[in-house]
């Protein structure tokens, strides 16, 4: 198995950003929050908890925070998406599809690359198949999750800076292919 | 010193050479920089910083005060490393240091790389108690970080020969390293130091690895861990301390467990030996070097040389009591030629090669004392366990106690066996011998520093009685080895000197620790990598058609797109003209983007931005502001309203994150009963803005289906469109005065619809226009730019964006409304023109009322922004002066260098006051 895959996702699909309905605080809100959750469990199948992502038939859906989802779906394209969680009632949607752009990394070597950039605990004791995070990679935002035990992570980071990043892992990697980032 | 058999550290199978000074030697693998020059006879390493005095080795480890080195030559070389740490490699080139050394000049060869750690213990030393305490905290599955400074486990076991269970001690550090080898949750780093101690069990360790010469440009040699462990066990040992007497600094003198650990793990001793002990452990060092045949002779001290004392002599060993070393003597070149020793009334001198000096251990604590807040265990000799048992029961429960107090369970009960034990404990406490004749010039306290007691004496003399000042008026302690040697002696002599019952103490130590290289805190970062950098989705266009490229923040953004031959000059007033007077393009993706949707959406606008949004209609766009809550402006941009309950909201390029923080702070923290949602959708969106009389026919001509008449699409209108194929958004928003349409798509898309609207205007001869032809066109009309034209004083009223101000309350009304604001001597933005129209006066200029006032002059504002203009065949600018408006007409000057300019304050829009181009 080679060691370390780094390469871009070619499609990634639509991107879809949902803020469930129902601010503020007393039971008029909470309700509100109910049952814009409910709708989007409905439409969805399925909602993640905190830190965590939710595969259900071809979506992804990441948590991003209380009040955020994101939407990874290889079933519709972003207008539609936007068009099914529109019908939940949802607070707000957006789609995100070009906002940012997807890079897989895999392999046994891929802790370690991660460990010299980033500073969250990659550890499965600690993040495993199905845990995202928010974080920041060679000081570039990125969010992560992992998708197998291989382990294989996702990574999505702004268009902009995807260059930039890239270049680095690949000199990471070439750290990497000489023995010294065990 | 010679090499007499290889040691425990060395492979006799595995010579190396290395130079030092230009002189080739030989060596064995697993020798340091320091037993490869001992075993090479080498005696002086360097000359002492003050006084320069000949000077050697006189550690094996990190306490080195004299046996600094530039280890390397040409680029890769590093300065001030300590001899006694550097591990030799074949072809080291060194040179001995008595001052500074010299940095790396030009391109550094060699790799540093950083790493995160996370552990659910960290041990801190790889000594017995260090090595026990991981064992036992990692036999329940805990995730383990163990680093050992040196290249070797087991710490002091190398060179004080105990039993451990009955075998050689080694033996139970082979054990326990392979045992902790066989866990894959243990992390065991060996040439690792922890530097640095921060919140929340943070520490920094600086990893050395292997280095070759000449230096891999692949492999690092150095590697930063930023560790964040849930419990951390501090096991760093202690270290061996000097006495203070006249002439202590001569080569020769060493600390006796130096003089062990050169013999055991190197296999070198010298001829002749004066041990000068205050303890028992320091004879340790007179038996072992008697085994190999050294002569020795020990001077001890104490009154009562005690049982050990005792055997010594049984052993046939001189043994002076109530005897210390008076001075030393020297031969012509400076080495150690003699001791001289008071015993009691006796007094004499004998020769000898090396004086071992055995004056007790002092727990290492560097670490823990930078953050005494951090709830580490200190175990081992760090906490004053005098023997091996006790550092290793110690260790044991500590990594016990450690791992279950983070969820882990501990190893049955394992209690080893020592025997027999040695007593560690520092026996009589002797910090210095008086000089015989007074003379304390010559009695060094700290050796790194040429600190001695007569310096001391001269500090105290001036009053100083805090160990802090003392640390500052003699520099003692501020070395490289951070005092780790002469902080403890300073302060007690100090005490001693004053006669004080209080002692002084200890001076704080900093982190960190060791030092460490600024390019291992870059790691990555250099060259191309040594900033993120962020490109648009037409950037590989614009490096085809030649762009200069400026940075703004982390972006590349093109300032300006020359011919060949062209100047940067022609190049903006040709694209400047190309706006004017036909038409061009920009990429203005950068701009930050903000959606806000919610079904208070509207409301929540109207409280952040100074004009009324809510009553924008859907498809329309409005230029508006926001103030800082102390009513000075804090950005601009275009707010569009795309359905009633969502608006797409632009930012000015360096403010896209600060605005949408800004807005989620009150949205979350402040308004949280609004239905209310923002997202950045900065990259969602390539931005192209197509300007000039000729911007229609240009767009229209991808976007057909459009209409985009003057009556159809008005001025800050917004219409969903198909261009080139590609479904975005239109919207017609100018910063240049001129017609002008703004085309948004999804960034995917962004490259291939610029080329489609540069092939769309080719046949007009469309340019590109970078940052200086915009900043050049939109100061033309007076458009001011947030940051440049304004600072953290100006106020909207200031900037001339008063009539944005609605009767709505909205953040920073308040702060406007005060008397302050109403000043008609605030710095207001106007425009100026230079008397002579071919001075562009500098940006940053500054204007003065009456230029023939003596220095230092009143200044009453300055330029912030300055071109020369083709369209106006003259150079103008904007400027922020007070009392500006009431200046209009009126004349000013701006003192430069060589001149002063005078300049007359006019109205900000030079171009178009009708505002009768927008619309082509």
């Amino acid at each position: 198995m080679a060691r370390l895959r780094f390469e871009p996702v070619r499609d990634l699909g639509a991107l879809t950003a949902v803020r469930p309905a129902g601010r503020g605080q007393g039971p008029e809100a909470s309700g509100a929050r109910a049952r814009a959750l409910g709708g989007l469990v409905a439409a969805l199948g399925a909602l993640p908890g905190e830190n965590r992502v939710a595969s259900v038939s071809g979506r992804e859906v990441l948590w991003l925070g209380p009040d955020e989802f994101l939407i990874a779906s290889s079933l519709e394209n972003g207008s539609d998406l936007e068009q099914v969680l529109r019908a939940t009632g949802a607070g707000a949607v957006i789609d995100l599809s070009s906002n940012w752009v997807g890079f897989d990394l895999a392999g046994d070597g891929a802790r370690a690359v991660l460990a010299s950039g980033c500073s969250i605990d990659f550890h499965p004791r600690s993040f495993g198949v199905g845990s995202i995070a928010q974080t920041s990679m060679a000081r570039v935002p990125i969010t992560i999750w992992q998708r197998s035990p291989e382990p294989s992570y996702r990574i999505l980071v702004r268009p902009s800076l995807a260059s930039y990043l890239a270049a680095w892992v690949a000199d990471a990697a070439g750290s990497l292919e000489a023995g010294s980032l065990e | 010193m010679r090499r007499l058999r290889p040691g425990t550290a060395t492979d006799p199978a595995k010579p190396l050479s290395f130079r030092w000074n230009g002189t080739a030697f030989d060596a064995l693998a697993g020798d340091t920089l320091a037993s490869g020059l001992l075993a090479n006879g080498v005696r002086v390493v360097g000359s002492s910083v003050s006084f320069g005095r000949p000077r050697g080795v006189m550690s094996a480890g990190l306490e080195e005060a004299h046996a600094f080195a530039q280890i390397g030559e040409g680029g890769a070389s590093e300065p001030l490393m300590r001899a006694t740490t550097v591990d030799l490699h074949h072809g080291l080139v060194a040179r001995g240091l008595s001052t500074k050394g010299t940095l790396v000049q030009g391109d550094d060869p060699a790799r540093f790389e950083k790493r995160h750690g996370h552990c659910d213990v960290l041990v801190v030393g790889g000594g017995p108690a260090g090595l026990a305490a991981a064992w036992a905290a990692s036999a329940g599955g805990a995730r383990v970080i163990l680093v050992e400074t040196t290249a070797r486990w087991g710490g002091a076991l190398g060179r004080d020969l105990e039993l451990i269970d009955g075998a050689p001690a080694l033996a139970w550090v082979d054990r326990i390293t392979r045992d902790l080898a066989a866990r894959p949750e243990v992390t065991a780093l060996r040439r690792t130091t922890a530097a640095v101690s921060l919140d929340q069990n943070g520490v920094v360790l600086v990893e050395r690895l292997p280095e070759t010469t000449p230096p891999d440009r692949i492999r690092p040699i150095r590697r930063l861990w930023q560790v964040r462990a849930r419990a951390v066990v501090v096991a760093t040992g202690a270290l061996e301390r000097g006495v203070v007497f006249q002439d202590n600094d001569r080569p020769g003198v060493m600390l006796a467990s130096a003089v062990r650990s050169y013999w055991h793990l190197h296999g070198i001793a010298p001829a002749t030996v004066v041990l000068f002990t205050t303890n028992d452990d320091g004879y340790r060092t007179a038996f072992d070097l008697v085994e190999a045949g050294v002569l020795v002779r020990v001077l001890d001290a104490r009154e009562s040389i005690g049982p050990v004392g005792e055997q010594a002599r049984a052993r046939g060993i001189e043994v002076l009591s109530n005897a210390v070393v008076a001075g030393t003597r020297a031969d012509q070149a400076g080495l150690l030629a003699a001791a001289r020793f008071q015993a009691g009334r006796r007094q004499g001198e004998w020769p000898c090669e090396v004086l071992a000096v055995a004056g007790g251990y002092q727990p290492l604590l560097d670490l823990p004392a930078q953050r005494p807040d951090q709830s580490h265990r200190i175990v081992g000799a760090a906490a004053g366990q005098w023997s091996l048992a006790e550092c290793l029961l110690d260790g044991l429960d500590a990594g016990v106690a450690a791992a279950e107090a983070v969820g882990f369970g501990s190893p049955g009960p394992t209690r080893p066996v020592v025997g027999p034990d040695w007593d560690r404990s520092p026996g009589t406490t002797l910090w210095q011998v008086p000089a015989p004749d007074g003379d304390e010039t010559r009695s060094f306290v700290d050796l790194h520093r040429d600190v001695t007691v007569a310096g001391l004496d001269r500090a105290l003399g001036a009053g100083v009685r805090s160990v802090e000042h003392l640390k500052r008026y003699t520099l003692a302690g501020t070395g490289i080895e951070q005092g780790k040697s002469a902080k403890a002696a300073a302060g007690a002599i100090a005490s001693d000197r004053l006669g004080s019952e209080k002692p002084l103490g200890v001076s704080t130590g900093r982190p960190p620790t060791e030092p460490i290289a600024f390019a291992l805190l870059a790691g990555r970062a250099r060259g191309d990598l040594f900033e993120p950098v962020r490109t648009t989705p037409a950037h590989p266009a614009h490096v085809a058609a030649g762009a200069v490229f400026e940075n703004v923040g982390q972006w590349k953004r093109p300032r300006y797109f020359p011919r060949p031959g062209e100047t940067m000059a022609e190049a903006v007033a040709r694209e400047a003209r190309a706006v004017r007077t036909g038409v061009a393009i920009m990429d203005a993706s950068t701009l930050g983007k903000i959606e806000v949707q919610g079904a208070d959406a509207a409301e929540f606008l109207d409280r952040l931005y100074l004009n009324r949004l809510s009553s924008l209609k859907v498809g329309r766009a409005r230029y508006a502001a926001m103030c800082r809550l102390d009513g000075t402006v804090f950005d601009d941009g275009v707010v569009m309203r795309l359905a009633p309950d969502r608006f797409f909201v632009t930012t000015s390029t360096g403010h896209a994150a600060s605005v949408f923080e800004w807005m989620e702070e009150w949205r979350q923290t402040e308004w949280p009963d609004l239905e209310v949602w923002t997202t950045s959708t900065t990259e969602q969106w390539a931005t192209y803005a197509v300007a000039g009389p000729q911007a229609r026919t240009v767009v229209q001509s991808v976007a057909p289906t459009c209409d985009l008449s003057r009556e159809g699409f008005p001025f800050l209108g917004v219409r969903p469109a198909t261009i080139a194929g590609i479904a975005g958004l239109l919207a017609r928003v100018s910063f240049s005065g001129e017609l002008a349409f703004e085309v948004m798509v999804q960034s995917r898309h962004g490259l291939a619809v610029w080329n489609a609207l540069l092939e769309a205007g080719t046949p007009l001869g469309m340019a590109r226009y970078g940052l200086e032809a915009l900043s050049l066109l939109r100061a033309e009309k007076g458009y001011l730019i947030v940051g440049q034209d304004t600072d953290a004083d100006t106020s909207p009223i200031d900037a001339g964006l008063g009539w944005m101000i609605s009767d709505k309350d909205f953040l920073g009304r308040r702060s406007l409304e005060m008397a302050t604001h109403r000043r008609s001597d605030r710095k207001q933005l106007v425009g100026f023109l230079p008397s002579d129209p071919a001075i562009v006066l500098p940006e940053g200029a500054q204007f003065v009322a009456d230029p023939t006032q003596p220095k230092p002059m009143t200044m009453i504002g300055h330029v912030t922004t300055s071109h020369p203009s083709p369209t106006l065949g003259r150079s103008f600018g904007l400027a922020l002066v007070r009392g500006g408006r009431d200046r209009i007409g009126h004349i000013v000057h701006a003192p430069l260098e060589d001149r002063t300019v005078a300049v007359e304050i006019v109205d900000p829009v030079f171009y178009d006051k009708a505002g009768a181009r927008r619309d082509g």
